[in-house]
């Protein structure tokens, strides 16, 4: 009498029910702090350099940075993530000679509230601010408090930029892209020449 | 032609090439400060090499990327195909049925992908039972929603563990805020298939934190086209001491073959989501993949009828993982990730030989059942010790519970009614861990090294230490020398280590893992938008896990031994082993740019290789069947832009390569399949507003591949000759797709 061997799939799964437990871990631990996750998306190294080749697009940039360009980099309190991408830029910055052609340095700052920050770029005569992760409740503000400065904003996150930063970086199909805000880049009278916008992703 | 003329002709050839390179160089470098910024947005990011995103230079591997913009060009369908038409060092075999995937030259005719990892979105996808992952249609993911494909090209086990032999593709899907809005797409192969699908993106926040969400869905259904086969004639049945019956219906002919006007089927049912909610990512994937081959051969329908529909297989796949990211303080980042896979695969094959069935029925039915489910969490972290990028760590550990089972009956087709008790019984639960340790460094701009090494602890076998060290020196103004060493290992399946069929699938000793290491170099110049590369490299593959045939004098044994019944002494027997090994080495070279303000595109790879298969015993190095030796691909597209349509030309060609009976089959002449050339024309565009177009049509020059296909597996006194799988030479593609809320 032949003997069939039962069907595949009727074992009650262990694997189910530890996976159940870890999935249960998991959710206390989401549930524990789930708070903005932003994306820095460009390995640091390559935003920095187009950071830095960008400028060069800006036509008011000489003009705004002087002999020496000075770039914010503002980072959150009490934020790892941002904290992290502000250092790593700032680092990755100092190994590029010149940004936009011009000698520049680097200072980071902590994020005291927009308006304040709007002082703090007209009080040091930053060239451009740029900000990792962390600011995506307060980049409404940030635009409305720089609106009129002379002062590029760039951010790490893609979705700053159809929020008012001016210069964003994404990657698409595995290349960098970049997104800039146009009409915030006209009301901080950031120039970007023609050939510059025709390879970005424009936002107005 | 005379040596001279040979040599002048050569040096016009390359002044010509020098004069071309230098010229799309100059006309980026009047560009002025565009050329760098050309550059830089010209550069790959991929993440798959060292599970961080990296540009392709300074990743541990040769990688070769494919983007959804070129597969748009090129009129690209499946990830096989990618491959073939796309990529650096990467090639596919059709097979009418499901493809094969091959690199560098190696390619194991039947191992259903085993050799290759898988991954969708980083999460693997090679079942353990047989290894299998799906590349073709089958894989269930609608091309809409890739983004793009990475194939890692070497052992790539440090990071991911066992399968990485030949390499890792990864397909990484798009993000809901690059796709948003509602995706409809309808298309066909006129006459053979259809496809209808829809996607989605969106992004938006909720619950104060950021949501993307990405999902996409279709069904495909191809039938056809018709082939003939044969007539392949072969002796009486000695059962029946009848022609050879290979029909259920009809008179016994003895004759295998005619036109297979219902069994080249295929059928896929699919969906995909990636939501992202503030630190967590959840992916689901769904899918149904049910096939046919209109032929039997080795590895496919092995001894069933011919032009049954009732012939085929049927994959049914769910899986999903759960990933929690998050940064701890400045310096130190912390990834959970867990995840869980079901997959079933049912094949079922219906024969009228009695020779192959041996019970009294008219129809034998095999029915092959197996059931692979896992689950398993991934801890990761990683230190950043100066928080500058310089010195990363990361360490990881993976624990996972698996189990396999599987079966397979033989029923009477017209009662359904077992004929013999269930064989090839497997019923393996076990658990496993892994843990992995990787070190980056960059102490000097110029200098970035790679250091890693993994252990995989299985029961059925010794631990696994698979290590990778790869320096990438950026030795002047865009170019890089890249040097690596890595080991790969893959873990038998569980139908090799614990399929038992008594008398004629033996099982008597364990099996060690197929090992495999590889040494490589490469240089990479970028100049404006263009990435040249030239790569050498040579492997070492040992303990591959083949089955052994006995001879007549080892079944002798056996059944001495008590190994096997004396009644089924002559009839096949076999058990699975660590037989061979396989040296491999040869070259890579590839070019790919973007010129006339990004609208001219173009890209040509190359691949040279020397693979020789060694089992103990023979003493002798065969080449490796299947794949070839040379093979590469080149492509030119335009975007003409303002409602005009973008147009596409792509090629892939492969040399000759020896069909998968050559040196068992002992036929005449040796079979070999002919060189392949195959050119897809492909035109898209927009039609009205969120309304567009893409249409393309693919011509294959050589019309038989390197399978032995029909009842003729090896060479008899009246049929002397292998019959090789055809090829679908000609197809037209026509589809139309609709977006709209973007």
């Amino acid at each position: 009498m032949p003997v069939v061997h039962r069907a595949c799939g009727r074992r009650r799964s262990f694997a189910v029910r530890a996976g159940a437990r870890v999935a249960t871990l998991l959710a206390l631990l989401m549930v524990a702090e789930l708070v903005r996750a932003d994306d820095q998306v460009v390995p640091i190294q390559l935003e920095a350099q187009l950071f830095a080749k960008v400028l060069t697009y800006d036509k008011s940039f000489p003009e705004r940075a002087g002999q020496l360009a000075r770039v914010l980099l503002v980072m959150k309190k009490d934020h790892a993530d941002s904290a992290r991408v502000a250092s790593q830029m700032q680092a990755a910055l100092r190994s590029i000679a010149h940004i936009g052609g011009i000698p520049h340095e680097e200072i980071v700052v902590t994020f005291a509230g927009a308006v304040a920050l709007g002082d703090l770029v007209k009080a040091s005569s930053a060239a451009a601010v740029f900000f990792g992760p962390g600011f995506d409740d307060d980049v409404d503000a940030i635009t409305k408090a720089l609106d009129g400065h002379d002062v590029l904003t760039a951010g790490s996150v893609p979705e700053y930029v159809p929020h008012g930063i001016v210069l964003g970086f994404d990657v698409v199909s595995g290349s960098p892209k970049l997104l800039v805000h146009l009409t915030q880049a006209k009301r901080q009278h950031v120039s970007l020449r023609a050939d510059l916008l025709r390879l970005a992703r424009i936002f107005e | 032609m005379m040596p001279f003329e040979r040599s002048r002709l050569l040096t016009r050839l390359l002044r010509a090439t020098a004069f071309g390179i230098a010229l799309l160089g100059a006309s980026e470098a009047r560009a002025d400060e565009g050329m760098d910024l050309t550059t830089l947005l010209s550069e790959k990011v991929v993440t798959t090499a060292s599970k961080t995103a990296e540009t392709s230079t300074n990743a541990p591997a040769m990688t070769s990327l494919m983007t959804a913009e070129d597969m748009q060009r090129y009129g690209i369908h499946t990830v096989d195909e990618a491959i073939a038409f796309l990529s650096l060092g990467g090639f596919s075999s059709d097979n009418l049925y499901n493809p094969e995937i091959g690199a560098r030259g190696v390619l194991i005719p039947g191992d259903q992908g085993a050799h290759m990892l898988v991954l969708v979105d980083g999460h693997a996808v090679n079942e353990p039972l047989h290894g299998a992952a799906n590349l073709g249609r089958g894989l269930g993911i609608p091309i809409e929603i890739v983004d793009h494909i990475e194939l890692i090209l070497g052992p790539g086990s440090v990071l991911y563990g066992s399968n990485a032999m030949l390499g890792v593709i990864n397909i990484v899907t798009k993000r809901g805020r690059s796709y948003s809005g509602v995706h409809v797409v309808a298309e066909t192969e006129i006459g053979k298939s259809y496809r209808v699908g829809a996607s989605f993106g969106a992004s938006t926040k909720l619950l104060n934190a950021p949501f993307q969400i990405m999902s996409g869905f279709e069904f495909y259904r191809q039938d056809g086209p018709t082939f003939d086969f044969g007539p392949q004639g072969v002796v009486d049945d000695l059962f029946s001491m009848q022609p050879m019956r290979f029909s259920r219906t009809g008179p016994a002919t003895g004759i295998w073959g005619g036109a297979a006007t219902k069994t080249h089927y295929a059928m896929v049912p699919a969906g995909y989501m990636r939501l992202e909610w503030g630190k967590v990512t959840l992916n689901v994937h769904a899918s149904t993949f049910k096939r046919a081959a209109p032929y039997s051969s080795q590895y496919i329908n092995v001894i069933s009828d011919f032009n049954d529909p009732e012939n085929y297989q049927i994959d049914r796949v769910l899986r999903g993982d759960l990933t929690y990211r998050t940064q701890l303080t400045t310096h130190a980042g912390f990834t959970a990730r867990i995840y869980g896979d079901s997959t079933d695969r049912r094949t079922y094959a219906d024969y009228s030989r009695r020779l192959a069935c041996r019970f009294s029925v008219t129809t034998c039915r095999d029915t092959d059942e197996g059931l692979s489910r896992w689950a398993g969490s991934e801890l990761q972290g990683s230190l950043d010790w100066w928080n500058d990028g310089k010195a990363v760590t990361l360490l990881g550990v993976d624990g996972r519970y698996r189990y396999a089972q599987g079966r397979s009956d033989l029923l009477d087709y017209d009662t359904g009614a077992p004929l013999r008790s269930s064989t090839a019984v497997i019923d393996s639960p076990h658990s496993m861990l892994a843990a992995y340790l990787q070190q980056t460094a960059h102490p000097f701009p110029w200098l970035a090294f790679n250091g890693g090494v993994r252990l995989d602890s299985d029961p059925r076998f010794d631990p696994v230490l698979s290590p990778r060290v790869a320096t990438t020196i950026n030795v002047w103004e865009g170019g890089a020398l890249k040097v690596t060493y890595a080991e790969a290992f893959r873990a038998p399946t569980f139908f090799e280590s614990d399929a038992l069929i008594p008398n004629a699938l033996l099982r008597r000793n364990s099996l060690a893992p197929e090992r495999v290491r590889s040494v490589e170099g490469s240089l990479e110049q970028k100049f404006g938008g263009n990435r040249v590369v030239f790569g050498v490299f040579r492997s070492w593959w040992k303990d591959l896990v083949e089955k052994y045939v006995f001879s007549q004098a080892q079944k002798d044994e056996l059944v001495a031994s008590g190994d096997l019944g004396i009644g089924y002494v002559l009839g096949p027997v076999a058990e699975y082993r660590n037989i061979s090994s396989i040296d491999n080495f040869g070259f890579n070279a590839g070019w790919e740019g973007v010129t006339g303000a990004g609208r001219f595109h173009y890209g040509t790879n190359v691949t040279g290789a020397i693979a020789r298969r060694v089992a103990p015993g023979t003493g002798t190095a065969q080449p490796i069947v299947v794949a070839p030796q040379f093979f590469g691909n080149a492509r030119v597209a335009y975007d003409f832009e303002g409602g005009l349509p973008t147009l596409g030309l792509a090629a892939h060609f492969t040399g000759n390569r020896i069909a998968d009976r050559a040196f068992d089959g002992n036929f005449t002449p040796f079979p070999v399949a002919p060189p392949q050339l195959e050119l897809r024309a492909t035109a898209s565009g927009p039609i009205v507003k969120g309304l567009s177009y893409r249409v393309g049509a693919n011509y294959a020059f050589a019309g038989q591949g390197p399978y032995v296909v029909g009842v003729a597996q090896q060479a008899y006194t009246w049929h002397q000759s292998a019959e090789l799988v055809p090829v679908d030479r000609f197809r037209v593609t026509v589809g139309l797709s609709y977006a709209l809320f973007q």
